[in-house]
Formats: C-alpha cells, structure tokens, sequence
C-alpha cells in the first residue's frame, strides 16, 4: 500500500501536470536509507516580527483566549505553542534581525542548520531556504558562518525540488561531467597530500573531504533524476511573483513548494524568510493606508495598527493553511505529517515600530514538542529563545548541550 | 636578568624545511613545536601578579600563565603571549585594584617577553587558502578571457581575521566548492552558444490590479492607476505590471489608455526596461525604452513599440513630475507647493515634529486635508516669511521620503498626475539583435582561437583533433588557470580529457568546456592561492598582484618575475600595477574590509535618515576615493587625520557633513553625486578617518550607534590591534535607542565585570569620543532625547581626551602608532596572514625609519612595505 495518498497531494491552480519524484512512502522511502522514525524542521521568520499585543495571549497555559494573529490557527489548538519574553538578548536594529535561528552572536551555526545535518541524512537536498519578497537579511547560516542563499523566486525554489523534464537532461550532463572529473581531482589531490607541511595538510585534508562530500551529493542527485516520478496537478503562476505586491501571494506559494518538498522527502528542513519592505497590499479591493514597512512604524496609531494586522494575519492565515497539509498526509502508520514535523513561527525583530529585538514573539507548533498553550517568560530572566531551540533540538533526538549561551531547555516541552 | 640559551636555540630549530620538489623556495615554518623554559625572574613575576586571576582554574579571559614553559608551538599560544605583552605594556594589567609591580620589574618583565617573542616568530610562510570570490572571478576571467560577474553569489566570510584574504580562519568546505561549481556554470554558459526556442507571440491584458504598488508608488481608482511622484527610486514612484516578463528577447508593442490632469504642462510619459529579479534601483540606472507626451487633461489611446530582453517588464515612470527629492529640488517644490497651498504650510507649522509616521500615505495627506479646511488654517495666510518656516522645511526634508509619500496623493487629486487604464502587451513580433549571441560567439573564438574549427554560426562548429595543437593551447590556459606553469603530466592528463570527450559519440564544444571546466574549478592547482607545487617566482608574482589589483599575474609581471626580489624590481611592477585600472579593485577590497566600509550595505538605516542608493554609493565610495588620492598624491599619514579637504561628492558633503555653499544650483542633478575635492575648515569635526561617515555608519546598526563597535574599530583599524572576541557567556549590553542611558553608564557596566575590563577599559574610551557622531556621521551634540553627548574620557594609559579633536591631536602627534597599524592591515592583506610579533616589528623598523627621515607617506610607505621579508617570504 502506498503510504502517501494520491489525493494527499496539493491541489494547485489546476492545468498542466508536474512531475516528481514518486517514492513508495514517505516512511518507505526513508527506510530505505534505514532511518525508520524521519522527523521535520520547518523555520519561518517574519523580517517585520508581529504586532506583540496582538500575537501574545492574555492568559497563560491552555485556556487562553487567542489573540487576532492567532485567531486563524484556532482549529490546531491543540497543535502548538506560544511563547513570549524570550529573545536571544541581541541589540536593537534591523541590522541583527538574523540573530533569529543563530542567537545572539550572527553567523553561528542556525538552527535550522543544526538540525539539517541530522534529519536530512540521505535526502537529496540537505535543506531548502526559500523567501517570499526579496530578503534584505539572512536567516540560515552554515557551521562555517556562511549566510545562506534563499531562493525567492517561485520557479527556481521549484525546479530545486523537481526537476522538470526539460532541465533533466541538461541536469544530467552537469552532474556527469563533474563527477567524472572528481574522482581525477581526488586521485591527482591524493598524491600532493605526502609532501605537505603540517598547515596545509589540514587544508588539504579540509579540501579533499569537501570534495567528497560534493560527490555524495551529485550522486544522490543523479540518482534522483533516475527515479520513479508521479503527476502532481500543482501550477506554478504564469510568471514569478517577485514584485514586492505579490509577496503574499509568494509567501502562499511558498508554504505549498514546502510541503510538496518534505511530502516527497526531497528534504527534511526547510526555512521561509518573509520579507518586510514597502508593498502597498490590497485587501477586497481596498489598499492599505501606507506600504508594510510604513505600517510597521505605526506609532500606536490604531488605524495603522489595523492595516498592519490585515498582514500579519495574512501570515497566520498562511500558517494555518500549511499545519492544515501537514495534517492532511498520513503515512501507513496513520501518523500524520505534522506529527514528526516541528514548525516555528518566529522573527529576529520583537518590536519594528520602535526597532527593538526584545520579546519576541514566537509559536511551536507540530507533533514533536509538547503543545502547553502559552508559555510567558520575563524579558530580563535567564530562559532564552535558545533553550526552546534546545528543546527543539533534543526532540529531533539531538543532544546538543548548548545553543549560543542557553544551554537549560524548557522542561514543560518534553514529551 | 639572565636568560635561557635553549629558548633562542629552540626557537630557532627546525624553521626551514626542504623545497626540494616545489624548486628553490627557502620556506620558513613553524612545524616544530617550540618551547622553552621561562627564567626564573619571568616565574616570579607571573606568580606575583598574574596568577591570582590567570591560574588553570579561573584561566580569566582564556589566559592561563600557569606554565613553566615559553610555549609558542601553536598560533593560540604565540597570541596568548602577544597578549599578555599588549596588557602588560599598556597597563591594563595587573588590574588598577590590585597590587602593581614596580616599574623596574614590569620593563625587566618586558624586555624578556619582547626578546623572547622576537626570536620565537621570525617571518614565517603563508599556508594555502582557496582563492576569495574576487580572485575567484578574475581568474576566471583570466583564464577563459571574458567577463564574469560573481557579485551575487554567497562566499564564506573570513570571521576569524580582519581580511577575507587571510589563511588562518578560512575554509574548504562543500559549500565552497559548490559556489565554484556554480561559477564554473557560468562560464560554461558564457561559452555556450543560445539556441534559443522560437516563442509564438502572444497578447496580454494586464488590469490595473496587476500593477506594482509599493511606498505610494501609484494610486489605484476605478479601472485607472495614477502616477504622480518623480522620485528616483523606482520602487517609490514606478510601476510596473506584476504578471508579465517577457519570454524571450524581442519587440514588444505596448497598447494603453492614457489620462492626464494637470494645469497647463504637458506630462510626459517615460518607459524603462527593468528585471524584477534585480534591485529595484535608481530611474536613471534602468534602459530607457520610450517616452509618450500628453497635453494636459487629454485622453488618448497609445501604441509604443520597445525592445525587451527576455525576464524584463516595461517600467512607467512620470518624468515630468515636480515632486522630486534630489538635490535642491525638493526644496523648490515645498517653496511651490506652500505657495499655492499656504492652508497645507499652516497646519504643518502647527504641527509636533516628533509625531512623524501620522503624516505618511494616504492618511496622512487626509488628515493634512482635514486640517487645512479649519478656519484657522485657511485664512491664515502664512507665506516664506513666517519665522518657523525654515526649520518646518528643515523638518520636512529630514523626512523627505516619508512627506513624499503624503505630497504624492495632492497631485493625484489635483495634477500633475497621469492614469494608465491597463495595458495590452503583444509580443514578441521580432526578433531584435542581441548582443549576448554576439558577445558568446566573440568569447569562443577568443578563447578557443585556432582550435575552433568551422564558424561559429554553423552547426558543424568543432574543435581540432591535433593533439599536440591542443597540448599547447592547454599550456596557456593551465598556466593562467594555475598562476604557474603546469607540470607535462598536467598537461597530459587535460589533453586527454579534451580528446576523450571530443570523442564521446555527439560530443559538442559545450560539453567540452564543461567538463574541462568542471575540473579546472576544483582542481587544489586551482582553488588554491600559494600553492607548493607554483615556484618562488611565481608565488612572489601572485601574491603582488593579487593584493594590488585582485588579479593573477600577467604581462610583463609574469616574464620578469624574477625581479620582485630586488627592492628596484618589486617597486618598479608594483608601481605598474597601481597605475592600471585594476588596481581599483585594490583600493576597494582593502578599505572597504580595513575600515569596515564594506559591511554597510547589510544596515538598513532607520527611515529618520531618508537614505536612498545613491546615498548608500556616495558614502560608500568615499573612503576607497580618499585613500586612492593618500597613494597616488603620496600624501603624508597625517593628512589621514588633519585634511584641508573632504573626497566626497557635493551630496555627500553637504547631506552628511554640512558643508555649507557645495551644492552648485546650476549643475544637473547627477553631477552632485560625483566625488571630488572638496575644501573642508581645520577645525571641522569630520575631517579625515576620524570622521568619515561609512565607517561611522558601519559601526552602527542602522538606528543607532554602537559605541562598543566603534571603539572595537578604532583600535583595529586606526591603530592596527588585534582583540579577543567577546566571551560569550557576557550578556550584550544593548544600545539604547532612545539614550536614556548615558556611554558613562554603560561604561561603568563594563568595567565592573572582571571578565570584560581589560578589554573594555581600551575599547570604550575610543568609543565614547566617536559618540559625537550620529549613525550615519553627522555631528550632534545631544541624543534625540535632548541628553547631552558627554565625551570626556580617559583612556586606559591615563589620557584625558575632552573631545573629537583632542582624540585627533593625539593621533597626529603618535602617527608612528598609526603607521605601524596601516602597515600591519596592508601586510595583512599582501600576504594573507597574520603578522607575528616579529614581522610587527620588521612594520615598526620602517616607520620608524621613515619618520626620521621625513618619508612617512603614504605611497612611499606602501612600495617599502613591499620589499621587507615579511612580504617576500614564501
């Protein structure tokens, strides 16, 4: 029995059929490469952060009454949780937004990251970075400090994901001349290695694993142009959309290329940067009063503060509609996809109308942490958004002790 | 004192090792461990006053002194003693609470510490490194004789070390090599002749709904968008459709409805080419493609025809609009538009100037309307003269950006404004001529040359089959590949590869290429700078030509190598190479990681500072224009703190530094942002590195400035010291935007943890002073909480500097201190590594050989920097 059901499959705007790799089951395909319980990590940031009054419940625990920005999540009640008070203790500005999945000092090793070397064992792609606008700052950062390319365009995220029929074999042909050629590289590199001094043998040595690792990879994703592949009715817009007005659309499309990657576990983590510049949004007809970015800076002017939320409530709306695929795949075991799945909604800006990274407002959801309603911390305690990220992390069976300089976790999450 | 023979002996031991196949280079290395004993007097001295916080338990800030060996066999353990010497030379340690050593016992201290250090570092080699995406870029270009653009792409940054460029903390990671082999796509694209599929014309009716809306760019009524504003960034005054890009290159013919509303000035129309994907940018950087003119309230149906190139869409802009924000005219327009309106100057007189985001957009201009409709605002008749006048347009233009976005919807109503009903898009209905096909075949003749057999254009397009012929085409391109000559079994083994490709059934000149391609860019002969397989010379020749243009050797540089080992040799090509174009790429690369310039494109400023791109480039460029003049005037190094004169454009120094009377009214608004010289007062707070706005803006975050940051950058820029990272279990001492606390009191944070003085007690000082300058560099003397800036310091060896000035003084009257630290950041970057205490030392000889002999200038200080041995050894 084929464990992911055809009709599990996003249904797009309809059209042309797309291809993708066809495994037998999310849980067969992963056992293949003997991994028998595969979990998820989904990372979304909001480069403008949430109205806070609007996002954090009056009420801790279970009971609370939800706020607007979490009205549209209300049918996964059950699903998540709300955290406020933490933050990574990171200054204020724009400009240290990307302490969001890296913690205090930018350029660590992000979570997600973190989390991807060891989920995405065997997945053709080890993670994917998506945004929806043009992201002005970086989310994901690997162990080396490098920031992470996020793709925004429709198209491109993609083709990474599947590879259509017309790009496969020009696909092929770059993956055959350049592993051919490594297997050279390597042997010719192997014969230096002798004559080295103690400074470059480590280089070396850093070199030549490198190149192994590229190798992994290309064949991996040789392989993948191999295989079994299955019609989606899922269609992409006529053309991208990467005009600042269609970032919600973006954002919306986004969600979908996610879930299509980690429902033919192309990969097991993914992150999606939301941009946060000026577009002017239409709702019914109507557009808002002033361009994000503009509303943001609202002043504590209620009818800005409204137009602001008419956004924001966009993104959870997004959320919400993206829990909702998650939960509507079940694998032979009838275990849905949210439940190895952990999604964190954050940003690294807790207030952009005063450009402060305090307090910031973030929310759990998926079957791997323990849903506890709202969490409240006190912004000057010691509980940092770090030790969610370790909690996080433990629950993907990682036993980091540390992330940047939280190193407790938050019991109440442990299942 | 008396001093162990076996430490000199030690550290002397074992520094060269056998060149033997990599030919006749004398390497100087560190592979043995060294390590000798500490005599008995330096024992006494740690016990008495370091181990009290430096013992193997508490190790405070990473220093242990509990040892009895002089360990310097790791770069951490030379740093550590570096260190110490810095903290005790300085003062700053022992700690001022604790018990000092008398002053004869800190020099005796001193002294065995300088000597020891000296004889552990002599000049050493530099290890391999990949090269960085610049070097990268060119070399490509070099070798495959085109152009290539890798801007885009994401490169690890060097965090460990001051330049990209440096061994220590960079790193061969599968990341990288992807990024390789991902540019290496790219020339085999640029290789590639397009057969492009023909693609069927096709009509497109795009409504109103489908057009951009950013910022007030546009407003939308009925079935009618309607331009008004004449900005320059496009994404605030442009629109353009969001569900069409063009599918292939060609002619476009666009079909609209016009509208205009305006007194008695016709409109007019422009219509540019832009690529969604890139910046939105500037207007007057986008391709004009056409302009349509309508007289004012008309209505009239019009067809233009514009040549796309595949991925763009048609950009409308109204270039007739008044309302403009460059230059001086943004002040003619508020002069007009208060004139005509003086019930609008009116309410904005009245108005509080800190409640700034109520008078932005569409509500904004509602309220401004409600307001001017009051009796008491209608008829009350201000005009130019009223006494709050200047400091409201003073206010406005603070904000302008923000009052743009308000002014937009006045013109909306009441012109001059122009509406598009929708646009019909037909197209593509002929092909146009592309100069990429051109461009293309060009590269491959360039770069083929008489290998190419057959034209080009014809399909039966192939490559000769002579191997010898192809050995020696490969020959040159291996060595310029490599920046060194390959071995004949290097030269084998890419014939091989060329004629067992050309074999494979079907095999085109693409596939060819890519396969040379895909091995050449992750081949070590390759990827690696100071490879042990290139000669001395070749090594030598690399290096120079790498730091002072980011390019591979070529030309004469490349046959005469063998010169740089002469003092006449090394400075006669260096010079040469200053005098190209290229070296361009030195002066940007070099200051732009000296001074930190090139981290302020990643700060958004806040939108109080209404920046925009050409803003961002002036400011940018300004320091990399500065230090070119410094060098090719051969300026003294005071001149880096005491000019008569700013580099900047007339934007820049009046926007930013105030500069009265530099705008000149009658030059075009483009003009104002080309950089020159411009005159500046003695006694103007900005002159110099001290005051220039990119690094002050870089050492901020965009809202505020981080007095930390900037005192971090001063004593690593201006004064060539290397710092410990922060430790990170110390929590970060957050900016506070509104300056409700003072630098003194965040001082007083850091000084009272044990953990942060020594470092903070530098740092701060410096931090304090350059706290007289805003986020984006302007003076102030107050928060924008009224508080007043205090910068009265005393720095960790007990100087009393009361302000910006005094900080300038004493760094004309200690320029030795700053010609040492350029020197190092310049080795630095030469050689690409770290200097040792030794080859500090080699810096500090020459400065101080200059200065007596009145030479201390900055070219002349550069070509000497080049012969000393730190940068010769290989």
């Amino acid at each position: 029995m084929r464990a992911v059901k055809r009709r599990s499959f996003l249904q797009g705007c309809g059209g042309a059929a797309l291809t993708i790799p066809w495994f037998d089951s999310l849980l067969g395909a992963a056992s293949k490469r003997g991994d028998l319980n595969p979990t998820r990590f989904v990372a979304v940031g909001a480069y403008l952060g949430f109205h806070q009054d609007s996002f954090f419940p009056e009420a801790v625990g279970k009971d609370f009454v939800s706020p607007m920005l979490l009205e549209p999540l209300e049918r996964h009640r059950d699903h998540y949780s709300v955290f406020s008070g933490l933050d990574h203790r990171a200054a204020s500005g724009h400009h240290n937004w990307s302490s969001f999945l890296c913690g205090k000092k930018i350029g660590s090793e992000s979570l997600d990251q973190r989390l991807a070397r060891h989920l995405s064992t065997g997945c053709r792609l080890e993670s994917l970075q998506l945004a929806a606008g043009k992201p002005v700052e970086a989310m994901s950062f690997s162990a080396e400090g490098v920031p992470l390319p996020e793709i925004y365009r429709a198209s491109q995220a993609y083709s990474q994901i599947f590879t259509s029929s017309s790009d496969r074999e020009r696909n092929r042909a770059i993956l055959t001349s350049g592993r051919s050629v490594i297997d050279d590289v390597l042997n010719d590199a192997k014969s230096l290695s002798g004559k080295l001094n103690h400074h470059d043998r480590q280089r070396f040595d850093q070199y030549l694993e490198a190149l192994r690792s590229v190798e992994l990879r290309m064949a991996k994703n040789l392989n993948a142009l191999d295989m079994e592949t299955v019609e989606i009715p899922y269609k992409l817009p006529e053309t991208d959309p990467v005009s600042p007005s269609r970032m919600l659309e973006s954002e919306s499309i986004m969600y979908d290329l996610i879930s299509l990657a980690l429902q033919s576990d192309t990969t097991r983590v993914a992150t999606l940067n939301i941009d946060g510049k000026g577009p002017v949004f239409t709702f019914d007809g109507q557009p808002l009063q002033a361009g994000y970015h503009a509303l943001s800076h609202h002043g504590n002017d209620i009818s800005k503060i409204q137009d602001l939320l008419r956004i924001e409530r966009e993104h959870t709306k997004c959320l919400s509609a993206f829990l909702d695929q998650l939960h509507g795949i079940s694998d032979s075991e009838g275990r849905t996809l949210l439940d190895t799945t952990t999604v964190l909604l954050g940003t690294g800006m807790g207030d952009a109308s005063r450009h402060e990274n305090l307090n910031l407002p973030t929310l759990v959801a998926g079957g791997m942490v323990k849903s506890v309603g709202h969490l409240r911390y006190d912004s000057n305690g010691e509980t940092l958004l770090g030790d969610l990220f370790l909690s996080i992390e433990r629950a993907h069976g990682l036993e980091n002790r540390k992330f940047c300089e939280a190193h407790a976790g938050i019991s109440e999450l442990e299942k | 004192m008396k001093f162990s023979r076996s430490l000199v002996q030690a550290v002397l031991f074992g520094l060269a090792i056998a060149a033997s196949s990599f030919g006749a280079r004398v390497a100087i290395s560190q592979d043995v461990p060294i390590s000798a004993e500490i005599p008995d007097q330096g024992l006494t001295f740690l016990e008495t006053n370091c181990l009290e916080c430096h013992d193997s338990d508490l190790a405070e800030a990473g220093v242990d002194l509990s040892v009895y060996d002089f360990d310097v066999s790791s770069a951490e353990k030379v740093a550590m003693w570096e260190r110490v010497m810095t903290a005790v030379s300085d003062g700053v340690m022992p700690p001022q609470d604790q018990k000092r050593p008398t002053s004869i016992q800190r020099t005796e201290f001193l002294s065995w510490l300088d000597r020891a250090l000296l004889n552990a570092g002599s000049v050493q080699r530099t290890g391999v490194r990949p090269l960085t995406r610049s070097e990268l870029e060119s070399t490509l270009e070099e070798t495959f004789r085109l152009s290539l653009d890798l801007s885009d792409m994401s490169f690890p940054r060097n965090r460990k070390a001051h330049f990209d460029r440096i061994a220590e903390g960079s790193f061969v990671s599968s990341h990288l090599l992807t990024m390789y082999q991902a540019a290496g796509e790219r020339v085999v694209d640029a290789l590639s002749l397009q057969r492009e599929e023909i693609v069927e014309p096709k009509i497109w009716e795009l409504g109103v709904e489908q057009f951009n809306n950013s910022y007030s760019s546009i407003t939308v009524k009925g079935d009618r968008v309607w331009l008004a504003s004449g900005v320059e960034d496009v994404i605030r005054s442009s629109t353009w459709p969001t569900r069409f890009i063009a599918p292939a290159d060609g002619i476009y013919k666009l079909t609209f409805r016009l509208a205009g509303l305006s007194d008695d000035s016709p409109l007019r129309l422009d219509i540019h080419a832009q690529n969604p994907l890139l910046p939105e940018g500037g207007i007057s950087t986008k391709r004009h493609l056409a302009f349509v003119e309508l007289n004012s309230d008309h209505e009239r149906v019009t067809t233009v025809e514009i040549a796309l190139q595949a991925g763009e869409v048609p950009l409308f802009y109204l270039s007739s609009s008044p309302l403009k924000l460059e230059g001086d005219l943004f002040e003619t327009y508020l002069d007009s538009l208060f004139r005509k309106h003086p019930e609008f100057l009116s309410v904005l007189l009245s108005a509080e100037h800190h409640e700034l985001s109520q008078w932005r957009g569409s509500a904004g201009y509602q309220k401004l309307l409600d307001l001017s409709k009051l009796e008491e605002h209608r008829n009350r008749g201000v005009g130019k003269g009223h006494p709050g006048y200047r400091r409201l347009i003073h206010w406005i233009k603070q904000s302008r950006a923000l009052f743009a976005e308000t002014f937009v919807h006045h013109h909306v109503e009441h012109g001059p404004s122009l509406a598009l009903s929708g646009v019909s898009v037909e197209g593509p209905l002929a092909p146009f001529w592309s100069p990429r096909d051109e461009r293309i075949e060009q590269s491959l003749k360039f770069f083929y040359g008489r290998l190419l057999v057959g034209d080009a254009i014809d399909e039966s397009l192939r490559l000769s089959d002579d191997r010898k012929e192809i050995s020696n085409w490969l020959r040159g391109v291996l060595r310029r590949a490599f920046r060194s000559y390959p071995t004949e079994s290097e030269v084998i083994c890419y014939t091989d590869l060329i004629i067992g490709t050309s074999k494979e059934a079907g095999a085109t000149i693409e596939e060819i290429t890519r396969k040379l391609v895909a091995k050449l860019v992750v081949s070590d002969r390759f990827l690696f700078h100071q490879h042990p397989m290139a000669s001395e010379e070749e090594m030598l020749a690399a290096r120079l030509s790498f730091m002072l243009s980011s390019r591979p050797p070529s030309g004469s540089l490349w046959q005469e190598a063998g010169e740089l080992f002469s003092k006449s040799g090394m400075q006669k090509h260096a010079a040469e190479l200053l005098q190209r174009s290229s070296s361009q790429a030195f002066y940007e690369e070099f200051v732009g990681q000296w001074l930190h310039v090139s981290d302020i494109r990643q700060i958004m400023p806040d939108q109080k500072f209404r920046f925009n791109d050409r803003l961002f480039r002036g400011i940018e460029e300004e320091p990399v224009k500065f230090f070119q003049l410094m060098v090719e005037e051969d300026r003294p190094l005071e001149d880096f703190f005491d000019p008569d004169f700013v580099y900047t454009s007339p934007f820049v120094a009046s926007r930013i530094y105030g500069i009265p009377d530099v705008l000149v009214p009658d030059r075009r608004p483009a003009n104002q942002w080309v950089p020159e010289k411009i005159t500046i007062s003695a006694d103007h707070p900005n002159r110099g590195l001290i005051g220039m706005a990119a690094p002050l803006m870089a050492t901020s975050n965009g809202v505020d400035t981080e007095l930390v940051h900037r005192g971090v950058w001063f004593l690593e820029s201006i004064l060539g010291r290397d710092l410990p990272g922060p430790p990170e279990a110390v929590p970060a001492i957050t900016p506070d935007t509104n300056g409700a606390r003072t630098p003194a009191a965040l001082l007083r944070k850091h000084t009272a943890h044990k953990g942060c003085v020594s470092c903070h007690q530098k740092i701060d000082p410096f931090g304090v002073v350059l706290e007289r300058f805003d986020p984006i560099g302007r003076v102030r003397e107050s928060y924008e909480t009224g508080a007043r800036i205090d910068a009265e310091v005393t720095t960790f060896d007990g100087r009393e500097l009361r302000d910006v000035e005094d900080l300038r003084q004493w760094m004309l009257q200690n320029i030795d201190q700053f010609g040492v630290g350029l020197g190092v950041r310049l080795l630095e970057y030469g050689v690409g590594r770290r200097l040792n205490y030794t080859e500090r030392d080699e810096v500090k000889k020459l400065v101080v050989k200059l200065q007596s002999a009145g030479e201390l200038r900055t070219r002349t200080f550069l070509l000497e920097l080049l012969t000393t041995d730190t940068f010769k050894s290989l």
